[in-house]
C-alpha cells in the first residue's frame, strides 16, 4: 500500500538530508512504529506519505514515493488525501471549521456528496469512535483526547486506505492512549495501511506488526517490537521504555500539615460557569508532587490559579505560611506551558534567558544562565533565534527560561510531549534538581516514564472537597 | 465557532444571526462602496447611526465598545499627530475638523459593518458564502484560509499576553513609555512568528482536507436567502441611497478632501 524506493529528501536551503536513501513498504492491515530520536527523519517520513513534502515543503526528493501504486509526486495533495488520512500530534493543527460536525462534514463537502451522504458517513464515523454526542460542541472546548477522537472520526468518515499517525499520543492521557490503541486495531482489521510515529513506545506492545527506527535520516534497525526489550539498544538512539508499569497508583497522596504551598478553600469557575473548584483544600511540601488527572479535569487551570494568572473566586492561598495575592504568586512562580511559540520573545538564545533571569540576584546571572542551558543542552545554541530552533529544543528553552527565573513555584504543563528519551531524561535531571534546592515543583503530565522517574507523590485532579483543614 | 469570537458559549439568538451570510457580505460590500463615495460629513453619520444601530443588534455590547474604544484610540493618535505636523509645517490645513471627520466616519461604518458580519456569523457559513459567490479558486483559498485565521489570531494575542504576564511583565502605559522596544519585541515576535505558522498550518489543514479535489462545493447545510435577508438588503440600499441624497443636497464644503 505504501512504498518508499530509495527515498532521499533535503528540506529548501538544508544541506543535510532529512532522508537518505529511505526504502520502506507497509502492507494493507499493517501497522509500522516509526521511532528514533528527536531529528531522524520521523516526521518527514510521514510527510513524504501523506504528500506535504514536497508539495507545500518543497525540497528536493529523489526516488519514489507510491501509494496504492500512485506516485506521490504525479499526484495533487487534494488526491493524494483521497487515500491518506493524517492525524498529528495537536489535532488542532488539522482542524479547518471551529465546530465539530462542520469539521466533519468539511472534506465531504469537497467530494460533492449530497447532504444526506455526508450526514450518513459522517454519522457513521462518529459513532464508531464514540462522538456523536459532542457534534453541536465548538472543537476548542473539547478535551485533548475528544480533539484526537474527533479528528480521527474525521479521516475515518473519508474511508481512507493509509492512516499516518504523527505523535498521536503526545498530549493524551494513558487511558485515551489506551483507548487509542483499540481503535487502530479495529482499522488494521479494516485493512487500512497504518504507520505511527511515536516517541512513547509502551502503548504500542501488542498494536504494531514491525518497529522501523531511524537514525540521521536513515532506517538505522528494523524489526519486532521485541527488539526494543535491548536496554542496549534503546540507549543507543535514545529511546524511551518499552514497558512502563503506571506509576499514579503508587504514589502516595498524603500531605504534610505544614507544607509550603497551602490551599484552603479554593472557588473557581471560568465565566460563571460550573464550579471547577468547590472549596478544594490541600498542602503541597517542597519538592516534585505530579498533578494526575484525565484530559480536562482542571490540572491546567489548577497550575493558572496556583500561580496567579488566574483569580480565583475565592480561597486562601499562603506560600510557607504566609498569604500571597495573585501578583505575588507570579512573581514567586514559573509556570512553563505547552504553547513554547507564544513563550519566546527575544533574538537569541541567551537573550531569552537573560530577560527571564533579570531579576535573580543570589548568583552571577552568566553562570547561572550558561549552567542551566548547559543542562539542557542548549549551550551550542546561544546565538540561534529560538523561534528558529526545532520543536524540541524550543520545549528545553522554555523549561530552561522557567528554571532561570530561579521560582519558589515552578509548574511545568506537559514538559516531555513530543520528546525523545535522552531529551525527557535531561528534564527529569533539571526538575529534580530545580527540586533539591528547594523549590515546590509542580508537574501536569500525562508522561508516565517522567512522572516515575521524578514525582515524590501525586495530588488528583478533580479535587474532591473536604473539609478545610486549620493553616 | 464564530469568525471573530469563536470561544462565544452561548450566541444570543439575534435577528442578525438569521441573516444569511451572504446578505451580511453584501451590506459590507455595499457600505464599503458607499463610504469611498461620500465625503460629506452629515452623509457619512447617517451611515454611522445606521451601522451602529446594526451592529448593537449583536447584543454584544461590551465586545463592541472595546472595538469602539481602540477606533477612538487611533482617532486620538491620529490627531495628536496631526497637531504635530501642524505645529512643525503650519501652513498645512489638515486640522480642519471636516477633514479630520470624514476619514474616522468612513472608518466607523467599516467597523461596525465588519463587526456585525464577523460576530454573528460562523466560519463555515462564510466559507460557504464565498464560495456561492462563484469567486475565483485562486481567491477564494486565500479569503477562506484569512477568515480561518481571525479566530486563531486573537487566541495567539491572549497567549503571548499570558506569557509575557509569566515572565514579569505587564503591557501597561509604564512598560510602553520606559521601554518601548522590548514591549513591542515581547508582543510582536512571538505574534509574527505564531501567525507565519498559523497560517501555514491552515493552508495545510486545508490541503489535507482535499480543498480543490473537486471545482464544486456541495455545502452540507446549504444556505437560504429569506424574507429578513430581503428586508435587510433592502433596508441597506434604502440607507444609502438617503446617504447618498443628503450628500447631493449638502455637498462637503470646499477645501475638503475625498
Amino acid at each position: 500500500m505504501i512504498a518508499l524506493d530509495q527515498v532521499s529528501y533535503a528540506y529548501p536551503f538544508q544541506a543535510c538530508k532529512a532522508l537518505d536513501e529511505v526504502c520502506l513498504r507497509i502492507r494493507p492491515g499493517e501497522a509500522v512504529l516509526c521511532t528514533g530520536p528527536s531529528g531522524s527523519g520521523k516526521s518527514t517520513l510521514a510527510r513524504l506519505i501523506n504528500g506535504l513534502c514536497p508539495h507545500v515543503f518543497r525540497g528536493d526528493l529523489q526516488g519514489r514515493v507510491t501509494v496504492d501504486r500512485h506516485d506521490n509526486l504525479a499526484r495533487r495533495i487534494s488526491e493524494i488525501s483521497q487515500d491518506v488520512g493524517t492525524l498529528f500530534q495537536d489535532p488542532e493543527h488539522q482542524f479547518f471549521a471551529l465546530a465539530v460536525e462542520d469539521e466533519m462534514a468539511f472534506a465531504h463537502e469537497w467530494q460533492n456528496r449530497t447532504p444526506a451522504d455526508i450526514q450518513r458517513r459522517i454519522e457513521e464515523a462518529a459513532d464508531a469512535m464514540g462522538v456523536r454526542h459532542l457534534f453541536g460542541a465548538a472543537l476548542h472546548a473539547l478535551s485533548e483526547g475528544e480533539k484526537q477522537k474527533v479528528a480521527l472520526a474525521s479521516i475515518m468518515s473519508l474511508k481512507p486506505k493509509v492512516l499516518v499517525l504523527d505523535e498521536p499520543t503526545a498530549n493524551l492521557d494513558p487511558e485515551a492512549t489506551m483507548d487509542l490503541g483499540r481503535h487502530i486495531l479495529r482499522f488494521k482489521k479494516e485493512g487500512m495501511a497504518i504507520l505511527i510515529v511515536d516517541h512513547r513506545l509502551y502503548w504500542l506492545r501488542d498494536i504494531v506488526d514491525r518497529v522501523v527506527v531511524m537514525d540521521r535520516g536513515r532506517i538505522a534497525v528494523e524489526g519486532g517490537f521485541n527488539m526494543l526489550s535491548d536496554h542496549s539498544l534503546r540507549a543507543h538512539y535514545g529511546l524511551r521504555l518499552d514497558s512502563v508499569s503506571d506509576p499514579r497508583t503508587s504514589l502516595t497522596e498524603t500531605f504534610p500539615h505544614d507544607g509550603f504551598l497551602q490551599v484552603e478553600g479554593l472557588h473557581f469557575s471560568y465565566h460563571k460557569g460550573r464550579d471547577l473548584f468547590n472549596g478544594a483544600s490541600f498542602q503541597l511540601p517542597r519538592g516534585v508532587t505530579g498533578i494526575i488527572g484525565n484530559n480536562g479535569a482542571g490540572k491546567t487551570t489548577l497550575a493558572r490559579v496556583l500561580t496567579g494568572l488566574n483569580s480565583k473566586r475565592a480561597g486562601r492561598i499562603r506560600l510557607d505560611g504566609k498569604p500571597v495575592s495573585p501578583h505575588e504568586l507570579l512573581r514567586r512562580s514559573s509556570l512553563v506551558l505547552q504553547n513554547t511559540d507564544h513563550q519566546l520573545h527575544m533574538k537569541t538564545v541567551v537573550a531569552e534567558m537573560e530577560l527571564s533571569a533579570a531579576r535573580v540576584s543570589s548568583r552571577p546571572r552568566e553562570r547561572l544562565v550558561a549552567g542551566y542551558l548547559r543542562d539542557l543542552d542548549l549551550a551550542h545554541l546561544v546565538k540561534r533565534h529560538p523561534q528558529s530552533l526545532s520543536g524540541g529544543e524550543k520545549q528545553r528553552l522554555a523549561i530552561a527560561c522557567g528554571l532561570a527565573k530561579q521560582p519558589d513555584v515552578l509548574v511545568l504543563d506537559e514538559p516531555t510531549s513530543g520528546l525523545d528519551g535522552r531529551n525527557m531524561q535531561r528534564i527529569a535531571a533539571a526538575i529534580r534538581m530545580t527540586s533539591d534546592r528547594g523549590a515546590c515543583v509542580l508537574l501536569i503530565s500525562h508522561d508516565l516514564e517522567l512522572i516515575a522517574s521524578v514525582c515524590d507523590r501525586a495530588l488528583n485532579v478533580p479535587i474532591h472537597t473536604k473539609p478545610p483543614t486549620p493553616i | 465557532m464564530l469568525a471573530l469570537f469563536g470561544n462565544d458559549p452561548r450566541p444570543q439568538p439575534t435577528w442578525i444571526r438569521r441573516l444569511d451570510v451572504r446578505t451580511k457580505m453584501a451590506i459590507s460590500i455595499l457600505a464599503s462602496t458607499a463610504v469611498m463615495a461620500l465625503n460629506q460629513p452629515w452623509s457619512l453619520s447617517l451611515l454611522v447611526v445606521a451601522s451602529t444601530l446594526y451592529a448593537l443588534s449583536l447584543r454584544r455590547l461590551k465586545l463592541v465598545l472595546v472595538c469602539y474604544g481602540a477606533v477612538l484610540f487611533l482617532g486620538a493618535m491620529a490627531l495628536l499627530f496631526m497637531h504635530g505636523l501642524h505645529w512643525v509645517w503650519p501652513r498645512d490645513s489638515a486640522t480642519n475638523i471636516q477633514n479630520l471627520a470624514v476619514p474616522f466616519l468612513r472608518m466607523g461604518v467599516m467597523v461596525n459593518v465588519m463587526l456585525a458580519l464577523a460576530l454573528s456569523s460562523n466560519i463555515q457559513s462564510i466559507l460557504t458564502g464565498l464560495k456561492s459567490l462563484r469567486l475565483p479558486f485562486y481567491i477564494f483559498i486565500p479569503a477562506a484560509v484569512m477568515v480561518r485565521f481571525i479566530p486563531t489570531f486573537i487566541e495567539d494575542v491572549r497567549q503571548i499576553a499570558e506569557t509575557v504576564r509569566i515572565r514579569g511583565y505587564r503591557f501597561t502605559p509604564w512598560l510602553l513609555g520606559s521601554r518601548p522596544l522590548l514591549a513591542v519585541r515581547l508582543l510582536f515576535a512571538p505574534l509574527l512568528f505564531r501567525a507565519l505558522r498559523t497560517s501555514d498550518e491552515i493552508g495545510m489543514a486545508a490541503e489535507l482536507k482535499g480543498i480543490g479535489y473537486s471545482r464544486t462545493l456541495s455545502p452540507y447545510k446549504p444556505v437560504h436567502f429569506g424574507k429578513l435577508d430581503v428586508g435587510a438588503g433592502l433596508t441597506a440600499l434604502l440607507l444609502v441611497a438617503a446617504a447618498l441624497a443628503v450628500q447631493l443636497w449638502f455637498p462637503a464644503a470646499p477645501g475638503v478632501r475625498i
